[in-house]
């Protein structure tokens, strides 16, 4: 048998398929999995901008209230409400900027086996890049945790509600464990996906070379 | 989306043999199998309106295909756990009257190779041109001669062992 009786016999299986295919469960799959995907980008622009609506709908809602209460209003009354729309909104916005990133370095499948690798790369090592453990958990935990705490400051002073003595205690707490949990969170993220997949596409690379 | 429909369809009917044997090279039990086919099957769909026809067919969906089962091997040694084959759609079905046992000696020996060297075999199979495989792959011409004289060579010595086991 030489090589051309191999290309012979591998071409047969073109008249001998070894599979049939079920069109119509086929196109069934197909949609779902399409859907699927669709309702995963969906979920997650819901999450965000539905959270910035209901934030920035409440602090603009605490912010009238301030406006036109009767007893008189100083500038620094209005900070931590101004502060916490804007913290919240600058997490939603590098929320976004990092997801319209992400869209554009998503995998192709219609290049050369090269150009997905060095693609996927680029992915793996921008995800690596935000992951630089203060950067990320100051996006990720400290912007809507001071946002959070911003909030239910002008909350209370639209009360006129002294904050209670064990709120700034409790809320560093919950913060410094926040963080922490984070930062281990990155950590394992890096060590067990991103670095040994970034090893892997080097590896796939070097083969191609 | 109907085009893009028509197009699938089509596409589906006149070259799901080339798909099968990229599946059958890539994945290797059933599960994985129709997982592998369905994943190739969507990112096809997906691909379809990026389809410029600067290509031939065959050459972009060899493309889709080999790129596709090279993301999903990687993804399912990350996360081997399988859902159970029942609770799956069931899209292939086996011929029992297309065994070969020669085809599955070659499909044995095209499991061995590395996934690079895997995806050159498919091409060469099939007899695409160099240039073909070149662009395919994103390799120099020059590149995927010397790569492919090798792979002929160990299989065909490994095919001349067999020969003579069964003599």
């Amino acid at each position: 048998m030489n090589f051309e009786d191999v290309q012979k016999l591998w071409r047969s299986q073109e008249a001998h398929p070894p599979f049939s295919v079920d069109e119509y469960v086929l196109r069934y799959v197909v949609d779902q999995r399409r859907k699927e995907l669709s309702r995963f980008f969906l979920r997650e622009l819901v999450v965000v901008y539905g959270s910035a609506l209901f934030m920035l709908g409440f602090t603009s809602f605490l912010f009238l209230v301030l406006y036109f209460d009767d007893d008189p209003r100083t500038v620094l009354d209005f900070l931590p409400v101004l502060g916490a729309a804007a913290t919240f909104l600058i997490w939603a916005i590098g929320f976004q900027v990092t997801h319209a990133r992400r869209k554009r370095l998503e995998p192709s499948f219609t290049c050369s086996l090269r150009e997905a690798i060095e693609r996927d790369l680029q992915r793996i090592d921008y995800e690596i890049s935000r992951r630089t453990p203060f950067k990320h958990v100051l996006m990720m935990t400290g912007l809507p945790l001071v946002s959070a705490f911003l909030t239910v400051v002008a909350s209370l002073q639209v009360n006129n509600m002294a904050p209670p003595a064990w709120l700034v205690p409790y809320l560093i707490l919950m913060g410094v464990g926040g963080f922490a949990l984070q930062i281990r969170s990155v950590k394992r993220v890096l060590a067990r996906r991103l670095y040994p997949r970034r090893q892997e596409l080097q590896a796939l690379r070097d083969k191609l070379n | 989306m109907q085009d893009q429909q028509k197009t699938f369809d089509e596409w589906m009917r006149a070259h799901k043999g080339l798909l099968f044997k990229v599946v059958r090279s890539y994945a290797f039990t059933p599960h994985d199998r129709e997982d592998l086919f369905q994943e190739i099957a969507t990112q096809v769909w997906r691909s379809i309106p990026s389809f410029r026809q600067e290509s031939a067919v065959t050459t972009w969906l060899y493309r889709v295909a080999l790129n596709c089962a090279l993301a999903w091997s990687r993804d399912r040694k990350k996360h081997p756990e399988a859902t159970d084959l029942e609770a799956m759609e069931i899209t292939l079905q086996e011929s029992p009257e297309a065994k070969n046992p020669r085809l599955e000696w070659l499909y044995e020996q095209i499991a061995k190779l590395n996934e690079v060297d895997r995806s050159l075999t498919l091409l060469l199979l099939d007899g695409f041109s160099y240039r073909d495989i070149a662009e395919t792959l994103g390799l120099s011409e020059s590149n995927v001669g010397v790569k492919l004289n090798r792979i002929k060579a160990r299989l065909m010595e490994r095919m001349s062992l067999e020969n003579d086991r069964e003599l």
